[in-house]
């Protein structure tokens, strides 16, 4: 009997601390709500740009990264606006910058940020030449060593992505060295990507410049779309790279396609579906491709280089008249460049498709195959 | 028993009746469906204004052809190996031929070590590798008394260009090493329509050496020793089975990279159907069965394109390694 | 016929052309005077342990030579015939085999044939009389398409005979031949091995330690004498004590 009563006693206990508790979570949801509408209120919208999201605080910038596939947010980062240290930030001033890519240093060096970058993965992947005793190599996030980047110990590690299990990620937090993830591969539009100047804007608080930079750049772009939505249709171009029995061809709804519709140009495989490469037989592209005029982004630095890929390149018309353009020759500087620079990748594209619409007709980043 | 038996005959006349009916069904496959009319105009009365046509002459038929000749070939190395060292086991890769490919490939393809200039295409450099490989087997065969020493320093052999090949990948641009790898893949489109004859050739003469050496080869299943009281050169038969073997595995690893388990599997599985330890008859089983392999797995490539893009070597170990696994679990 | 010359048996010369190796010590194990074998004999090799049975058989089947002297056949010295020849001259049998799968009895005992045939190695009419006849005298004709590996020690044993004997070859050797049979099997083998020499006319060469049964159905013994280094003959019929104390 006594058993009884004390059971219900606790029962009784139970309930009124999960009440309570419960009570407690809606008064925080119902704050952190108010929050979210002032939060709401303070996030930015991006033109074209899916994969972040930028917030402002009170005391510090959130910038979330999202997947634009799947629409959930894959990392949440915090900046520091106070002089008040805070370790799960990053600092207000940062000092000491690793970028693991190209295009990274090229966004960096747009914003004039240049002086901080102590780390990159390679020399031979830069398009400038770095001073050496400033900057050191720290090797591929699939290969560096941990110790590399102990030894420079910078503020932020801006890495891509592509790699997510890499094992240095674990060691790098261990080590309490932060990493950023730059995720501006991922988007589908060349202004997307261009986009991404404001991250660094809020990693920096360059906001402002890095707002002037891209709406001057969006203001060229589309003075260029413009003047090449006039032009005719022009000559079929295809695209892609062949790698062993497999061509990987851009598909329809991927960056590459995007400037091509941008650049009025007729891409044969433009009503396809996808936002990255198909991969097709060698077979099929090239009974596909007997006859199209242009081909663009051919893996090979030279005339000679891409016939020795297969011999049965020969059949194509492209091949034969040698109309072949690519930027395979300078890819360090094209990497770097051509996310920031997307006007210009534009104007290359519309110089050799629509030459009588330029003056003159030098090109940026594409080249003629010799 | 004859040389010339019935049961053995029909037999080869069923798998031949096969291969024919599943290359004729190989060469429709592709990026989209052929006729048979248009096939046979494509190798004989060629028009090179119809895609049809040009399609055939310049894909399909090589890439059949190549299966035909890369299944044939590598099966009747592997029979070779198997009977020269006496172990159902041993493969056209045994030697070490293959590693040798394996190495000046990846030299050309990966290394700055551009040895005979950067001209020099894969399947040269692969051809080199393998006939050095082969070389340097025979000059051993000569010296080593022991066919079991030969057979470890193969190995050896292997496993030194192998780590010599892990070595140039640690420093390769990822792009070559991307290029090293698809070659490894194995690939049946490498050779062009006018390159068909050249390869059938050198098979056809590997073939003919195995042909010459199928008594000798029946001899020795007794042993070395029994062998040679039979009238045997048993260290001159060695050097030209030698000799086939590297022909054969070396024209088809230059053109097509090295495809595995086809020599061993082959073998074993026409021991079991045929039932004979007759060389004369193991080889045409062999022929046949091995072209049949190569060709079913071009057929489940091609069907399986749109969806995957297997590498060869991929479906010949998917299909080979468990009948591996069933040989040796009901041998052994 | 098969005569020894002057014969030196024993190891240490260097075959081959090129060795940069100190000359091994030549070892003489023993001697013999010259000895002729006609056919029809059937002779027993009996000696100890290491007293050279096994190099005489060696040197006889052209795997080492002689230190000094020859062996003749038919009045040819041995060591110049080539490989071709001296399967027509020349069978061997050795003391185990363990079947190769999916040969036949009947692909085993047309292997003897293979001095004979040509490169595809077609049987011909004369070369299948051979063989039937061979099946015919051992017994074999119920084992023809048995499986080398299904079948017992003591018949395939036979089976191996089999192919020595249609190799048609003057001379056969045997090492050890009951080694591995039963009793049964070693009596029946012995006594095939008996006929075998006199309805061919065959020099059938065993070696063996099973000297009851040697001296049983063997015409002629050579032992080994290890002390004096020296072949000893002796014809049938044995003295069996005398034999055996001085060689063992």
């Amino acid at each position: 009997m006594k058993y009884k009563y004390l059971y219900i006693n606790y029962l009784f206990l139970f309930v009124l601390v999960l009440v309570s508790v419960s009570a407690c979570q809606e008064e925080k949801n119902k704050v952190s709500t108010k929050a979210n509408s002032i939060l709401t209120a303070d996030t930015l919208t991006n033109d074209f740009a899916k994969a972040f999201q930028i917030i402002h605080h009170h005391s510090f910038i959130e910038i979330n990264i999202i997947d634009p596939d799947t629409k959930s947010t894959l990392n949440t980062y915090r900046v520091n606006k106070s002089d008040q240290a805070n370790s799960d930030m990053f600092p207000k001033v940062m000092k000491s910058v690793v970028a693991m890519s190209a295009t990274q240093v090229g966004m960096l060096r747009k914003l004039g940020l240049e002086d901080k970058i102590t780390g990159v993965s390679s020399y031979s992947y830069m398009c400038n030449p770095m001073i050496e005793s400033a900057v050191k190599e720290v090797g591929n996030i699939g290969m560096s060593d941990a110790e590399a980047f102990v030894s420079i110990n910078p503020n932020i590690i801006l890495y891509s992505g592509f790699n997510d299990n890499a094992p240095i990620l674990n060691k790098l937090a261990q080590a309490n060295l932060k990493t950023f993830k730059i995720f501006e591969w991922k988007e589908t539009h060349p202004m997307g990507r261009a986009e991404w100047i404001k991250v660094y804007g809020a990693l920096f608080h360059k906001e402002r410049e890095a707002k002037l930079i891209f709406e001057d750049i969006k203001a060229e772009y589309y003075a260029i779309t413009d003047k090449l939505k006039l032009a005719d249709k022009g000559p079929t171009v295809f695209a892609g790279t062949y790698f062993g029995d497999i061509f990987n061809v851009p598909a329809g709804d991927s960056y590459m396609a995007q400037l091509f519709k941008d650049a009025n140009i007729d891409y044969v495989y433009a009503k396809t579906e996808g936002t990255g490469s198909l991969s097709l037989g060698l077979e099929e592209v090239i009974t596909q491709n007997k006859d199209t005029e242009f081909w663009l982004n051919a893996g090979a630095s030279s005339k000679e280089e891409l016939m020795k890929q297969s011999q049965k390149f020969e059949l194509l018309e492209s091949a034969k008249t040698g109309k072949l353009y690519t930027y395979f020759n300078n890819t360090n500087c094209f990497w770097e460049n051509s996310p920031i620079e997307p006007h210009k990748l534009l104007e290359d594209l519309g110089k050799i498709f629509h030459p009588d619409l330029f003056d003159e007709n030098e090109l940026h980043f594409y080249e003629l195959m010799q | 028993m004859n040389v010339i038996n019935s049961n053995y005959w029909k037999k080869n006349l069923v798998l031949f009746a096969l291969l024919l009916g599943l290359v004729l069904y190989d060469l429709t496959l592709g990026s989209f469906l052929i006729g048979f009319p248009d096939i046979f105009n494509g190798v004989f009365n060629y028009d090179s204004s119809s895609t049809e046509e040009l399609t055939v002459r310049i894909f399909r038929f090589p890439r059949v052809v190549t299966a035909i000749l890369s299944g044939a070939a590598l099966s009747i190395a592997g029979l070779l190996m198997q009977t020269l060292f006496q172990n159902p086991l041993a493969g056209p890769y045994v030697l070490g031929i293959n590693s040798g490919s394996s190495l000046l490939v990846a030299i050309s393809t990966m290394s700055s070590f551009y040895i005979f200039g950067s001209d020099l295409g894969i399947v040269a450099a692969a051809m080199i590798g393998a006939f050095g490989a082969g070389l340097f087997i025979l000059f051993c065969s000569v010296y080593v008394k022991n066919k079991i020493s030969l057979l470890l320093i193969g190995i050896m052999f292997g496993s030194f260009a192998g780590a010599l090949v892990s070595v140039i990948q640690a420093y390769a641009d990822p792009n070559n090493l991307k290029t090293f790898m698809l070659w490894s893949f194995g690939s049946l489109q490498g050779v062009a329509f006018n390159q068909l004859g050249i390869l059938a050739l050198v098979v056809a003469i590997g073939v003919f050496l195995s042909v010459v050496l199928v008594k000798p080869l029946n001899l020795l299943l007794l042993g070395d020793k029994s062998a040679s009281l039979l009238g045997v050169n048993v260290k001159a038969i060695r050097f030209l089975i030698i000799v086939a073997t590297s022909i054969l595995t070396g024209v088809i690893t230059a053109f097509c990279g090295p495809i595995a388990f086809v020599g061993l599997v082959v073998p074993n599985m026409v021991k079991v159907i045929y039932k004979t330890t007759n060389h004369y008859h193991l080889l045409s089983g062999s022929l046949l069965g091995g072209a049949l392999l190569i060709v079913v797995c071009d057929i489940a490539m091609q069907l399986l394109l749109p969806y995957f893009n297997l590498p060869l070597n991929a479906l010949t170990a998917l299909i080979g390694a468990p009948v591996v696994m069933w040989i040796i679990m009901k041998k052994f | 016929m098969l005569t020894f010359q002057d014969l030196h048996i024993g190891f240490g010369v260097s075959k081959g052309a090129i060795t940069k190796i100190k000359r091994k010590e030549l070892r003489v194990l023993f001697t013999s005077e010259n000895l002729t074998f006609k056919p029809g004999e059937f002779v027993a090799v009996i000696g100890p342990n290491g007293s050279g049975k096994t190099t005489l058989f060696n040197t006889i089947l052209g795997h080492q030579e002689p230190l000094s002297g020859a062996i003749e056949i038919q009045g040819k010295i041995w060591k110049d015939l080539d490989k071709m020849e001296k399967a027509k001259h020349l069978s061997f049998v050795p003391s185990k085999f363990n079947g190769v799968d999916h040969l036949t009895v009947y692909d085993l005992v047309a292997m003897g044939r293979a001095p004979y045939t040509n490169m595809l190695n077609k049987l011909t009419e004369e070369d299948q009389l051979v063989i039937q006849k061979v099946l015919v005298q051992l017994g074999l004709t119920n084992f023809v398409n048995k499986n080398t590996i299904n079948l017992s020690d003591g018949e395939r044993q036979i089976a191996m005979i089999g192919k020595a004997l249609s190799q048609e070859a003057e001379i056969m050797i045997l090492d050890e031949p009951t080694a591995f049979l039963d009793y049964n099997n070693r009596r029946k083998v012995l006594q095939l091995l008996k006929e075998i020499a006199k309805v061919n006319n065959q020099i059938i060469f065993i070696s063996s330690h099973n000297l009851e049964l040697c001296f049983e159905y063997c015409s002629r013994v050579v032992a080994i004498d290890a002390n004096a280094k020296q072949l000893l003959d002796f014809s049938a019929p044995f003295d069996k004590e005398k034999i055996i104390n001085k060689v063992f």
